[in-house]
């Protein structure tokens, strides 16, 4: 079929196969939201069907009155949001319920690509940063304020797309570094951490002692860094400290075991990796997962869906999962490095980052590997919102991609 | 990407393949397993009378896991009617068991009434953590024979280990006595019901609907090979002695019998005193009483003048002697400057079973030492194949829970106690070359130097004498739930190394004389014949063993006895009474002999048994003279052990309890 041509086969087959295992998956939870995980399955399929018969450059021309919407959205949640599990990130219409987040990363997405397409863009210009910064930064300013710390960990998908696009690796190796000196220094005696960095420092300078050009600048800007970090090292534990409890115990709680606070924070990760380990090898069978049917795991439709299929499907149906994403995740990146346009290929790299930022983040909490982060499994987890903007972003994509493909250019 | 995908996928693995411990807590916290536990089967004797039974029972459990933080510990308590600091004590305990868990329920109370229950289980619903476990318990129908029967308690750690596919801590497995020794055919299989938990744990259902339920199987009942009316009657005999009556059907090797002296209410081995029971049978060591000690399979006796029948055999077979041979006992034994008292001429062997003669089985023993000359212990080798194939000597192979190996000596033996002599004389002779007289090898024909037998083995080879040359391993269950016991080594003739019929003609004719005319003329009946022997086996502590074996009716034997009393005196005058009154019971149905009965029930050794324990106590330097009062209240104890009439028991108890109130008094 002449029409079909161009159409990323791989992709829409991996994504229809992710969320039809979701309304099965959830039907195994609750058989009442199976069925409307599946009516939102089908109202996305339909809004994918639209977003395909409009033209492409459509979204590139309207991406500024979707990013305004959606900004707008995000405020208006302060006087008119709905509180739901003590996040006021809801709307409410009557029975229908929408998280704005969701559609705002549509939008700052498209506005993101929009501007960096644009002709006169140049990061090396400090104008052009400051305004991708700024348009990254509204939304996640507002986001932060809601608070919803969740989505504003996805707003750094952004900032992967913009690596791409020649934004400098130093943003990553300072914020890794710094994470990396935080979470070390909760384990082990800060003094090791200190004598640690003091080593590592000694011994880069150490090799590179030819090249470095030592004048006051450059010794001074050394220590200072250094100094930095040993500061964060002992400062670590007390932020930890001052950090509001139940977030403190998120941290904690992988480095004592789930067992101390079974009763708080641990509770849902030992049941989550009950869940999951009890699964063995081939699962416990579709619909029998004690655990599961027990409702021993709080959101266990939304957020901690994946213990489902941990405890029913086996390490043989999570593997095939994960796998299944890796596939997925890997194949829009390697599409949005194909396209020819510039505005395509930002839009892929963000709509790659929040995908992948998701998948991490949520199985990373489900598997114990991360602190607790209330971040869904996109196309996973149960709700409408979260299926339907994810849908949309998919649709696009895939619309952007068959127009390029299809270009003569 | 790949790499994120690598590490979820490492961490699955860790989770769901090389660990077990969230398929365990999932296990344990969603899932419910609940127990039935099934009855125990229920042992009959071999006319179908029930011995033991059993009864409801209740428990409570506790399961820490599931403990609610608010926990309403004194409604609890008064709900089970005990005090918070018993509740925090007990929960303590609890928590000290080796093979405690949060999640395995621990047991929290037992033997709880009927109407307990009743009343707590309607409102144990409230406390998640407590449970009521049916456990039925033991209901004995009768109040002899604790030992034969043995109990139940709960399982040890050992215990669990064992069989840790079966047993849960709490469960309770045979101790002892047939309860032991068919533990596996007695428990039955218990009912297993997996129960879906939610959050709350609360019950939603049947996990899986229930298709890995398993259903509860009651035990197997037993029906035993005991004739418990003789069984009775032998255990009243034995009353106040210490010793052992035992009786078999020689045709099948089925014990009627096996009753030792002292018995045990087995009724002490239910109810709340149970452990403290258990304790003072183990502690009841004073007079070396030792109630748990079964002697009818435990205790290896001197067997005495009765071996003198094996000896015969032996040595007709080994072709040292026949049944004509006469040794020079004219004026008693004399040999090498040893003298023993002789019966008062030189007879041949009929005439020598029947006053049994020790000269001549000496003789006759040291002819089957001497078969080959120089080489004494050829002899005693071939000797003792032949006594090991009557059974004696060596482990039974049956089923029953405890049994002694008894002693036959072997050639090496004596030939290790001859080089011991030498060693302490200083001398370099060859112990190959042992002898006899120095090694005290000699009194082994008459059944006392260094054979020792149990009752049940004494049983065994008379039964092999009244087959003449064969028997079938004596055993205790007849039937497995109606079924006859499927044992294949109960079905086994057992043939001894004497089969020449001859051989056995003429002890047996010893063993009619020893009833007719013997040493055991006075316990002839008119209702039918007995072939009998008796020994008085002499021991150090004191008076002699009263020994007995009889085989009746003497031309087709139905039955054969055994019997040992500790200390009793001359064999015909204690065990041949006992012997003879189990045989015409069984054989006629009825007792005539009221008086050799009513003799056996109503005498008493403790005296013996007493002076021994003092004199013992004096030659280990611990004993103390009691003052008059503790005197008085053993002398009371003591008499209380005996068969007095209802009245005179009552009296005497009231007399004993005021002293003791005044003993205690004095302490304070």
């Amino acid at each position: 079929m002449k029409w079909a041509q161009g159409l990323d086969r791989m992709g829409i087959g991996l994504y229809l196969l992710i969320c039809i295992f979701a309304v099965v998956n959830i039907s195994s939870v609750d058989d009442a939201l199976g069925k409307k995980q599946l009516i939102f399955f089908i109202i996305s399929l339909v809004a994918g069907f639209f977003i395909f018969i409009t033209r492409a450059k459509f979204f590139e021309n309207m991406a500024g009155i979707f990013y305004i919407l959606g900004v707008v959205l995000l405020i208006g949640l302060f006087p008119f949001g709905t509180e739901i599990l003590g996040q006021k990130n809801w709307y409410k219409f009557g029975s229908v319920t929408l998280q704005p987040v969701e559609f705002a990363k549509i939008g700052t997405a498209l506005m993101l690509a929009n501007y960096v397409s644009g002709p006169d863009f140049n990061l090396k210009n400090r104008k052009s940063l400051w305004t991708t910064l700024a348009i990254i930064g509204v939304p996640a300013v507002v986001v932060l304020a809601i608070p919803d710390v969740g989505s504003l960990l996805v707003f750094g998908a952004f900032i992967m797309a913009l690596y791409r696009e020649g934004l400098s690796g130093w943003v990553f190796t300072v914020v890794g570094i710094m994470a990396l000196v935080f979470l070390v220094s909760l384990a082990v005696n800060p003094l090791y951490v200190v004598a640690g960095i003091i080593l590592t420092a000694g011994l880069l300078i150490f090799l590179n002692s030819t090249r470095v050009n030592w004048n006051i600048i450059s010794i001074a800007a050394t220590s200072a860094t250094v100094l930095l970090l040993c500061g964060l090292a002992y400062a670590s534990p007390v932020i930890l400290e001052k950090m509001p409890k139940h977030q403190r115990e998120r941290i904690e709680v992988l480095y004592k075991g789930e067992k101390k606070f079974r009763d708080t924070s641990g509770y849902n990760l030992l049941y989550s990796k009950t869940a999951i380990g009890s699964g063995g090898f081939l699962g416990k069978g579709y619909k029998l997962g004690s655990v599961t049917q027990g409702k021993f795991v709080p959101e266990q439709e939304t957020d901690y869906v994946f213990c489902t299929v941990g405890e029913e499907w086996g390490f043989l149906g999570s593997t095939l999962l994960i796998l299944a994403y890796a596939l997925y995740i890997g194949r829009i990146f390697y599409l949005s490095e194909t396209q020819k346009s510039t505005f395509n290929r930002v839009f892929g790299y963000s709509f790659g980052g929040i995908l992948l930022i998701h998948f991490a983040i949520n199985l990373g909490m489900v598997l114990g590997l991360f602190p607790t982060v209330g971040i869904p499994l996109p196309y996973f987890s149960y709700g409408g919102s979260s299926l339907l903007a994810f849908s949309i972003m998919t649709a696009i994509f895939f619309k952007l991609n068959y127009t390029d493909k299809n270009s003569l250019v | 990407m790949a790499v994120i995908a690598l590490i979820f996928i490492a961490r699955l693995a860790y989770l769901q393949l090389l660990t077990d411990r969230y398929a365990l807590n999932a296990a344990n916290t969603s899932i419910k397993t609940e127990y039935i536990i099934p009855q125990r089967g229920v042992i009959f004797d071999r006319n179908g009378k029930i011995m033991v039974g059993n009864q409801p029972a209740y428990e409570i459990s506790f399961t820490q896991a599931h403990l609610t933080p608010d926990f309403d510990t004194l409604g609890f308590c008064s709900l089970v009617k005990i005090s918070k600091e018993e509740f925090i004590k007990t929960i303590e305990n609890i928590k000290k068991e080796k093979y405690y868990s949060k999640l395995t329920p621990m047991t929290f109370m037992k033997n709880l009434s009927r109407e307990d229950i009743a009343r707590i289980q309607e409102i144990i619903f409230k406390y998640p953590a407590f449970s009521i476990v049916p456990r039925p318990q033991r209901q004995y129908e009768i109040n002899t024979s604790g030992n034969l029967l043995g109990y139940t308690n709960e399982v040890t750690q050992n215990d669990i280990k064992k069989d840790s596919a079966y047993y849960l801590p709490g469960d309770n497995i045979g101790k002892s006595g047939i309860e032991k020794a068919y533990e596996k055919e007695l428990r039955g299989i218990k009912g297993v019901r997996y129960i879906q938990k939610d959050i709350k744990l609360r019950s939603v259902g049947p996990y899986k609907n229930g298709e890995l339920d398993k259903e509860v199987v009651s035990g197997k009942d037993i029906t035993l090979t005991i004739d418990y009316d003789l069984q009775r009657m032998a255990e009243e005999m034995l009353v106040n002695k210490k010793g052992a009556i035992v009786a078999l059907d020689p045709n099948t090797g089925e014990i009627l019998v096996m009753a030792t002296g002292p018995d045990i209410d087995p009724n002490v081995f239910v109810g709340p005193e149970k452990t403290l029971n258990l304790y003072k049978l183990q502690m009841d060591t004073t007079y070396d009483w030792r109630p748990t000690f079964d002697r009818s399979v435990q205790a290896a006796y001197p067997p005495g003048s009765t071996f003198k029948l094996l000896t015969a055999l032996a040595g007709m077979q080994m072709g040292v002697m026949d049944e004509n041979t006469v040794f020079p006992c004219g004026r008693g034994f004399f040999y090498r400057g040893k003298s023993i008292k002789g019966h008062g001429g030189a007879d041949p062997l009929v005439p020598s079973i029947q006053v049994s003669s020790n000269c001549y089985f000496t003789y006759a023993f040291i002819s089957i030492i001497k078969k080959y000359p120089g080489d004494p212990s050829r002899g005693i080798d071939e000797w003792k194949k032949i006594m090991n194939s009557f059974g004696v000597g060596e482990f039974l192979n049956n089923d029953l829970a405890s049994g002694a190996k008894g002693r036959i000596p072997s050639g090496k033996f004596y030939e290790k106690r001859m080089a011991s002599i030498l060693k302490a004389s200083g001398s370099t002779k060859d112990p190959k070359n042992w002898d006899e007289m120095v090694t005290g090898a000699i009194y082994n024909g008459m059944g006392q130097g260094d054979v020792l037998i149990t009752p049940l083995q004494m049983a065994n080879f008379v039964a092999a004498i009244a087959n003449e040359g064969w028997y079938y391993t004596p055993h205790i269950v007849r039937a497995i739930d109606g079924k006859a016991n499927p044992d294949p080594r109960f079905k086994k003739k057992h043939y001894t190394l004497v089969q020449n019929k001859k051989f056995y003609t003429a002890v047996k004719k010893g063993m009619e004389q020893v009833v007719l005319a013997g040493t055991a003329r006075g316990l002839k009946s008119a209702d039918f014949t007995q072939l009998a022997k008796t020994g008085t086996a002499q021991v150090p502590q004191g008076k002699d063993n009263s020994i007995f074996v009889l085989i009746a009716p003497a031309d087709k034997p139905k039955i054969v006895v055994a019997a040992v009393m500790e200390h009793a005196g001359f064999g015909a005058t204690w065990a041949g009474p006992a012997s003879t009154v189990i045989a015409e019971k069984y054989l006629t149905g009825t007792l005539k002999r009221e008086h050799l009965y009513k003799k056996m029930t109503t005498s008493s050794f403790l005296p013996e048994y007493k002076r021994q324990w003092i004199a013992d106590l004096k030659r280990k330097g611990l004993y103390r003279e009691p003052n008059k009062d503790s005197l008085q209240l053993q002398n009371m104890t003591d008499s209380l052990k005996l068969n007095l009439s209802q009245q005179i028991r009552e009296r005497i108890s009231v007399r004993r309890d005021s002293l003791i109130m005044k003993l205690n008094a004095k302490k304070r």
